[in-house]
C-alpha cells in the first residue's frame, strides 16, 4: 500500500458544499499518479469522506465512496474536537492523500481543515479551490498554514472585543437618532 | 376541477436562462399554470425575447434593480392559490408542480414545500423524476428553510407570514421568510421527489457584494428573530469572524457591512419578531460560511 503501490487510501473532507466536492472528485481524478481508470471502476483507490451529519444522506450518492465518516458535531471543523475524539480514528485509516476542497480561492479561513488535514498524519495533502485548480503542498507547508491562520486569531479577539464595544455606542446612538426623529415639533398636536 | 398555480420568476440580465425556464414550465405535466415574470430592468433585450416566444407571459418591467421586491410584486400579482418562487436560472422538474400540489391538499398546515434543488452543473438531470409512480408522502420531512431557487408557497400563508423583507435587497431573504412560515403556524414541507434544476456554477458567484450584503443580513436576521441570549452569542461569534477574516482577506467589505447592519438597527428592531428556541436550534446557520467563500 502507498501511494505507488496497488492502492492508495484517499480521505476526503467535507469542508465545503456537496457541489464543489463532486468537483473537487473530477479534478483529483485527474492527479498524475493517480489512475483515472482506476478510480472510476472504484478500483485500486480507497475513498472515505470525512463530513458533517447533515450531508451524510447526501454523500450515499456516490457509489464509489467507501465509508463515510460522521463528524459528531454540526459546528466547524475544531482541532480540539478532532484531537478528541477523531484523531485515533482517522490515523489508524493510514490516509496515503487527504483532500482540502476551499470554497474560496486563497484557502483563508479554512486552518481548522488544514490543522485536520495534518493531524492525519497522511504524506500528500491537496487543496482543491474554488474553480477546481489543485495544489499539492507538503507537510511543512500544511502545517505552516495552519499555524499562520491560527495566529491571526488573538488580534482578531482583540479586534472583536473593540467592535462589540462600537456596535453598542452604534447602536445606542441608532437608537437616540431614531426616537430623536419622532419627537414631536412644537406645535404639533 | 385544479387549482391554479403562480409561477413568479426573478430575473435581471439573464435572457437566454429565463427563456429556457419558461421553455422548461411549459413541460410541466400540471395545469394551469400561470407564468409572472419580474425584471429588475434588463437591458440585455429581455421584455422583447419574451414577448416573441412566449407572449402569454405576464411580464413585470422594472425600472431599476430592486432586489427580492421584485418577488413580492409578482407575488401580489399572482392570482393562484400557491405561488412557485424561481430564479431565473432555475426551473422545476417536469412533475414538481404536481407532487408539489399534492402536498399541499394533503395537509392544509402546510405553509411551503421546499424543493430539493440540483445543481446542473456538477449533477445530470433525472428527468421525469419518479413521473410515473405515485408520490409516497411518508417521504416527506419538515425542513426549516428554503432555498429560493425552488419553493412553492401556499397564497394564504403569505397573506398571514408575509412577504419577502425588503432591505435586504438580497441574500438571507429565504430564511428570514422560513421562520415567519413556521411561526405563523406553518410547517416547511420537503420531498426528495419534488426536484428543481438550478445552473449555479461553482466558479461564478465570486461577487464584491456578495461578503457585505451576506454580512450584514446575517446580522439583521439574527437581531430580527433570535432570542436575545442567542442572539447576543451568534453576534459576537459573527464579530470575530469578521475581525478574522478582515486581517486574514485584508478588505474592509465586512466593517463596511457591520456599519451599515448597526446603523439600521433601530428599522430591524421596529421589525424584530422572535422566534421559539426549537426553531433556532434546528436550524443551521453557517455563521462562519460566509467568511470563507470569497476571497
Amino acid at each position: 500500500m502507498g501511494i505507488y503501490g496497488v492502492y492508495m487510501k484517499i480521505l476526503f473532507i467535507k469542508s465545503t458544499s456537496i457541489q464543489h466536492l463532486a468537483l473537487s472528485f473530477e479534478k483529483v481524478r485527474s492527479l498524475p499518479p493517480l489512475n483515472p481508470l482506476l478510480i472510476k471502476e472504484g478500483r485500486g483507490v480507497v475513498i472515505d469522506v470525512l463530513a458533517h451529519p447533515h450531508a451524510v444522506d447526501s454523500l450515499k450518492g456516490f457509489g464509489f465512496i467507501n465509508r463515510i465518516i460522521s463528524y459528531n458535531s454540526t459546528g466547524n471543523f475544531s482541532p480540539l474536537h478532532i484531537f478528541r475524539e477523531y484523531m485515533g480514528n482517522i490515523r489508524r485509516g493510514k490516509y496515503d492523500m487527504v483532500i482540502v476542497p476551499f470554497n474560496n480561492m486563497s484557502g483563508s479561513g479554512y486552518e481548522n481543515v488544514m490543522a485536520l488535514a495534518v493531524c492525519t498524519g497522511a504524506r500528500h495533502i491537496v487543496t482543491c479551490n474554488k474553480i477546481g485548480e489543485i495544489e499539492r503542498l507538503t507537510f511543512k507547508d500544511s502545517l505552516l498554514r495552519a499555524v499562520r491562520g491560527y495566529l491571526y486569531y488573538p488580534f482578531a479577539m482583540l479586534m472583536t472585543v473593540v467592535l462589540s464595544v462600537m456596535g453598542i455606542v452604534g447602536v445606542l446612538l441608532s437608537l437616540v437618532i431614531s426616537n430623536w426623529r419622532k419627537l414631536p415639533v412644537a406645535g404639533d398636536q | 376541477m385544479k387549482v391554479l398555480v403562480s409561477v413568479v420568476i426573478l430575473t435581471w440580465n439573464r435572457k437566454d436562462d429565463l427563456l429556457e425556464t419558461v421553455a422548461e414550465l411549459k413541460e410541466s405535466t400540471y395545469a394551469p399554470i400561470e407564468i409572472i415574470v419580474v425584471d429588475n430592468g434588463s437591458n440585455d433585450g429581455t421584455q422583447e425575447a419574451i414577448n416573441e416566444k412566449f407572449p402569454q407571459v405576464n411580464f413585470v418591467r422594472l425600472e431599476k434593480n430592486v432586489g427580492i421586491a421584485g418577488y413580492n410584486i409578482g407575488m401580489k400579482k399572482a392570482r393562484g392559490e400557491y405561488v412557485v418562487l424561481l430564479d431565473s436560472d432555475s426551473f422545476p422538474d417536469e412533475s414538481a408542480i404536481e407532487r408539489m400540489v399534492k402536498i399541499f391538499e394533503s395537509d392544509s398546515k402546510v405553509g411551503a414545500v421546499a424543493f430539493d434543488v440540483h445543481n446542473l452543473i456538477v449533477e445530470s438531470r433525472e428527468s421525469g423524476v419518479g413521473s410515473q409512480k405515485s408520490l409516497d408522502l411518508f417521504k416527506c420531512k419538515d425542513v426549516y428553510g428554503y432555498n429560493g431557487a425552488g419553493v412553492g408557497i401556499r397564497k394564504e400563508c403569505l397573506e398571514k407570514a408575509g412577504y419577502l423583507f425588503e432591505p435586504y435587497f438580497l441574500y438571507f431573504n429565504e430564511q428570514d421568510h422560513a421562520f415567519r412560515i413556521l411561526q405563523a403556524g406553518y410547517k416547511i414541507k420537503f420531498h426528495p421527489e419534488i426536484i428543481a434544476y438550478h445552473k449555479t456554477s461553482t466558479t461564478s458567484r465570486v461577487s464584491s457584494s456578495a461578503p457585505y450584503f451576506y454580512t450584514r443580513n446575517l446580522l439583521w436576521m439574527i437581531w430580527r428573530f433570535y432570542p436575545i441570549r442567542y442572539a447576543f452569542i451568534a453576534t459576537i461569534s459573527l464579530f470575530f469572524y469578521a475581525s478574522l477574516s478582515t486581517i486574514q482577506q485584508r478588505t474592509s467589505i465586512y466593517m463596511k457591512a457591520i456599519l451599515d447592519a448597526i446603523f439600521g438597527f433601530s428599522m430591524v428592531l421596529s421589525n424584530r419578531f422572535v422566534v421559539d428556541r426549537n426553531i433556532i436550534k434546528n436550524v443551521r446557520i453557517p455563521i462562519r460560511w460566509a467568511f470563507t467563500a470569497y476571497i
